[in-house]
């Protein structure tokens, strides 16, 4: 237990620098372009030469840009995440009450996408060649190759047609409704995480069902189940561990596309619109936030590869 | 993987069931795409108030029209264009700039290797779809800045494979002899490696024209590629997100055509995958081999014995 704390700990330490050198890419790459700041924060107003001035001292845009990282930095870390450049408001209150949507979205359909995955995967590759695998494995073709993007776009066509009470607009109050909202992004989202999961788990799963352990395990006269659960999952769960990383991480991009179309108020649509307005301070600190959300996981994925897999030792 | 889907043994032919399927269905899209302004019985841009959101199949409009009265399928055709010609320079920028980085990093190897390994894995480390975005946000929204975005996305996949190609190939006895006979390294790697490279990034090269197709139609369709005059399915679809309850042709018409281009592009590069690794090509087994071109042989009746090393 002392081994999982501290092998944790270090994990989150070694983040500390991927997030610093990620954020000063992001940062300096956003200024590219050299775009005017000043010219983005006055916007429709009228732009007098006093205005302009005032706004590039109370942004410190005259700063070189080097100043302005570490600035925007100190911030960061003292909870203090800038102003939106078009709203004038508190960036860490724009941004807080959006969170719950996208963190809901992407962590039930992780779970809900690898659990469903070893399910299928498993019981295809336990079926190898018999109808019930075919079926599953047409099903898992289909999905990965259609973009779960398309995948919501029928579906919500099929709700708007067929299902009279459904509805996608509006924010919601309760939990129950939040739920609701949810659950059908979700799923997709999971669909395509299942797809890809659900192919791995079945190649593995059949490769180990013939390896020569399993043959000498039938020998001994262990029991079926035993051997299919015990013996030759635990080997075959590896590989899909180590996919499901990357799996989880281009769904981080995938939630933004997501919220958009079933109008889901997380912060897609916000990045989406800071994006376009070159509103930098809201799209470092979304940016920022959904490659924490993507390292938290991986990390957990990390310790699940530990807990699976004994050969891997805590370094 | 690849192998359990139960491939039947192919007789090492390019030209499987699948692959023509579809081959052919690319090939209409891509021609119909071509001839966009000649097959479109509209222009893509003519309003008709008159007929504005036409059901699908009404008179004068196959697919219907969108609220100012557009042709939808000219559109469509005329989307096909626009989706296409994106994908095929995103992925001309990924070879331009990663196939050359791949091969150099992967020929000499060292310091250099290691830096640019290192830069393309922070770079890799920021999902895609949100390095797409903040290449936007500093180039500003737009077809060019969208098709950079996605492009400079695949480019350190791109290097990576080539460099790892690289790095099998350049040990190949064939690069020793070029070398010994004194060739520069330059000649060394774009003219003899190079040619070997590439044929076995094809098949990477297909599937990056369907993932490019899709990944443009997202940023269009989230509005931040294609702008408004121009149209690409993505902003096809934006449109019909819009009229999803009075006319979701519009929508659905879109998103079929980017679905079937990505499934049926999924598919030829399997099949050209299959082709092309030996480990997955089945040659024709002995006896079909006998039974085909050696035993007709020997009763004095040649036939294509080159057609066999054809596909050998």
């Amino acid at each position: 237990m002392r081994d999982y704390v501290r092998y944790i700990a270090k994990r989150i330490l070694m983040m500390i620098p991927i997030l610093l050198i990620v954020s000063f890419l992001i940062f300096f790459l956003l200024r590219i372009t050299n775009i005017d700041e000043a010219a983005i924060i006055i916007g429709e107003r009228q732009s007098t030469p006093e205005v302009r001035a005032r706004v590039i001292q109370e942004y410190g845009l005259d700063q070189p840009k080097l100043l302005q990282y570490f600035d925007w930095l100190r911030g960061v870390v003292t909870g203090n995440f800038g102003i939106d450049y078009t709203s004038g408001q508190d960036v860490g209150e724009l941004i807080s009450s959006r969170i719950p949507v996208t963190l809901g979205l992407v962590l039930i359909s992780s779970v809900l996408g690898m659990v469903f995955a070893i399910i299928l995967g498993v019981i295809a590759a336990l079926h190898r060649n018999k109808p019930i695998d075919t079926a599953i494995s047409l099903f898992m073709l289909f999905f990965s190759s259609v973009p779960s993007f398309l995948v919501s776009i029928f579906v919500l066509i099929i709700l708007v047609q067929f299902v009279p009470g459904y509805s996608f607009v509006g924010s919601f109050s309760n939990t129950a409704e939040f739920f609701q909202r949810i659950s059908v992004p979700a799923f997709i989202m999971a669909l395509g995480h299942l797809a890809l999961l659900g192919r791995v788990t079945r190649s593995s799963m059949t490769s180990q069902l013939q390896s020569p352990y399993i043959v000498t395990a039938k020998a001994k006269g262990i029991p079926d189940r035993q051997i299919t659960y015990k013996h030759a999952f635990h080997n075959a769960v590896i590989p899909v561990l180590t996919v499901a990383g990357m799996s989880f991480a281009s769904a981080i991009g995938g939630t933004v596309l997501i919220e958009q179309i079933f109008s889901l108020p997380g912060i897609g649509g916000l990045l989406i619109s800071a994006v376009q307005a070159h509103n930098f301070p809201v799209v470092q600190i979304l940016v920022m936030f959904m490659l924490l959300v993507y390292l938290v996981m991986s990390l957990v994925v990390d310790i699940m590869y530990v807990i699976v897999d004994p050969r891997v030792k805590l370094k | 993987m690849k192998k359990e889907k139960g491939r039947k043994s192919n007789n090492g032919t390019f030209f499987t069931v699948p692959v023509i399927v579809s081959g052919t269905i690319l090939l209409i899209i891509l021609l119909s795409a071509v001839f966009a302004h000649v097959i479109a019985p509209y222009s893509p841009e003519a309003t008709d108030y008159n007929a504005s959101l036409a059901r699908a199949f009404s008179p004068g409009h196959i697919l219907g029209t969108d609220r100012i009265g557009r042709d939808l399928f000219s559109r469509l055709l005329c989307g096909a264009q626009t989706s296409i010609f994106n994908a095929i320079l995103i992925v001309a920028f990924e070879v331009v700039v990663g196939v050359p980085i791949g091969m150099l990093c992967g020929y000499y190897g060292g310091k250099l290797d290691d830096l640019v390994m290192r830069i393309w894995d922070i770079v890799c480390s920021i999902p895609s779809l949100l390095l797409a975005f903040i290449i936007v946000a500093a180039f500003g929204t737009g077809t060019y800045s969208g098709v950079l975005a996605i492009g400079i996305v695949y480019t350190p996949l791109t290097a990576k494979l080539s460099r790892s190609l690289m790095m099998t190939e350049k040990t190949a006895v064939y690069v020793e002899a070029a070398r010994s006979l004194g060739y520069s390294d330059a000649r060394i790697i774009f003219i003899h490696i190079l040619p070997n490279i590439i044929t076995t990034m094809i098949a990477q090269f297909t599937l990056d024209i369907g993932s490019a197709i899709t990944a443009m139609a997202t940023l269009s369709y989230l509005g931040l590629g294609v702008q408004a005059p121009g149209a690409d399915w993505g902003t096809l679809l934006k449109d019909g997100m819009d009229m999803l309850y009075l006319n979701p042709v519009l929508l659905i018409a879109p998103a079929l055509a980017v679905m079937i281009t990505a499934i049926s592009v999924n598919i030829l590069s399997d099949g050209i995958q299959a082709y092309i690794d030996p480990e997955q090509r089945k040659l024709p087994s002995f006896k079909k081999y006998r039974k085909k071109f050696l035993v007709p042989q020997k009763a004095g009746l040649a036939k294509n014995v080159s057609g066999v090393e054809g596909k050998a």
